[in-house]
């Protein structure tokens, strides 16, 4: 195996879970979120050479999973997306991402759920998440804001409710 | 998390860190699997092989089919790992991208080639006012705008979904060209360009679109980004 491959083994080894996670959690559908990470993972071994100075590899895979994913959408017909839509429901049952958590953050508009994994899940620094979905700094920040404050509206209530029973 | 954030976004931030560490996943596929679709890029990307029914709508919505069928042959040809430029003996010339461009090594290739250009990789160059459309010029023969909110769905978070004015923005999905799978292809024609302006060609690699249109050379301004603007 050669260096590339072997560093390419080790970064696949360490990342497909958290990558993993963060798709299906964005898309909620652990089904379709496998085979778009699998696929991101596929573009990253061709071009290893381009993605390995990347200076976040694990961002980059999560969003060409998540863009390969809305190119699919994409193309598919409106009866087909409602009933991937169906399927997604279906198949986050059991995954833990039937949780209240993965419902409200899928609520949220696209870029502010994006800026969620990046910012938060895969841990990127601000201007890192702002390079990654190459909108200012400051607009990551006003994302984040916003996405915290529609999320906190709608799962710390529940939080302080429980714990002052 | 800074201090300007809301004193609950700590605690906010730890649950949905945690909940995403419960999120049950599947066993890892096989490394060869994944080297063996990686291969299938590679492949594509090395033989310049069309390899997806996707690939053709670049070609149509550059309507160069055509353009490439009427053109005598080529009366001299530049190589390279990632593009290729071949002239006609009408004057135009093809250009192929085929991976991740040196935009030196491309603009000096144009040069060559009796192309004025300026190219960019995550830069996007423009005049003020607006250098003439390159389409309606026929710089680029057999190009028709992308179709209004084309690229809205290829490329999430690009603009409003209207297209960019005068220029060209191959469709361009992340399926095709991430990182720059699949070859594009265009047609240019030198002799069309208006004195004193040139051709800019952006790659943005996060969007993965390649942005073509005419700048003046004594008066432009450039900016680092990672997707070019919206139309004006």
């Amino acid at each position: 195996m050669s260096q590339g491959n072997a560093e390419f083994a080790e970064f696949f080894a360490a990342s497909w879970d958290p990558c993993l996670r963060a798709v299906a959690a964005s898309t909620g559908s652990m089904t379709l979120a496998e085979d778009q990470v699998a696929e991101a993972f596929a573009r990253a071994w061709a071009s290893w050479h381009k993605v390995s100075h990347h200076p976040a590899p694990r961002a980059w895979v999560v969003r060409t999973a998540l863009n390969a994913g809305a190119s699919a959408w994409h193309r598919r017909s409106k009866e087909t997306a409602l009933a991937s839509q169906d399927i997604a429901a279906a198949d986050s049952q059991g995954t833990g991402l039937d949780t209240a958590v993965f419902t409200a953050l899928r609520r949220l508009p696209a870029r502010q759920r994006e800026v969620i994994v990046l910012r938060v899940f895969l841990d990127l620094d601000i201007d890192t998440t702002a390079r990654q979905l190459g909108i200012a700094p400051g607009t990551v920040r006003a994302h984040l804001s916003r996405a915290m404050t529609a999320l906190r509206g709608e799962l710390v209530p529940a939080t302080i409710t429980e714990t002052g029973r | 998390m800074n201090q300007d954030e809301h004193p609950d976004d700590s605690a906010l931030t730890a649950e949905l860190v945690d909940s995403l560490a419960e999120v049950a996943v599947p066993e890892r596929p096989p490394l060869a699997a994944i080297t063996g679709r990686g291969r299938v890029h590679r492949r594509r990307r090395l033989a310049g092989l069309a390899g997806t029914g996707a690939a053709a709508l670049i070609v149509l919505a550059l309507g160069l089919a055509g353009v490439f069928g009427a053109a005598p042959g080529g009366t001299g040809t530049i190589q390279t790992a990632a593009f290729t430029l071949t002239s006609y003996t009408n004057g135009t010339v093809s250009l192929t991208l085929s991976q991740l461009f040196d935009p030196v090594a491309l603009q000096r290739a144009l040069a060559r080639h009796g192309i004025r250009a300026l190219v960019k990789i995550g830069s996007y160059c423009s005049s003020s006012p607006a250098a003439p459309s390159p389409i309606r010029l026929g710089v680029l023969p057999g190009a028709s705008p992308v179709p209004a909110g084309t690229h809205r769905r290829a490329t999430p978070g690009l603009g409003n979904g209207q297209g960019i004015w005068q220029t060209v923005t191959l469709p361009v999905k992340p399926s095709q060209l991430a990182p720059m799978v699949d070859p594009i292809s265009m047609v240019i024609n030198p002799a069309a360009m208006p004195s004193g302006t040139e051709l800019f060609i952006g790659y943005f690699d996060l969007v993965q679109t390649v942005v073509v249109n005419l700048i003046y050379t004594g008066s432009h301004t450039c900016s680092n980004t990672q997707q070019p603007p919206g139309p004006p």
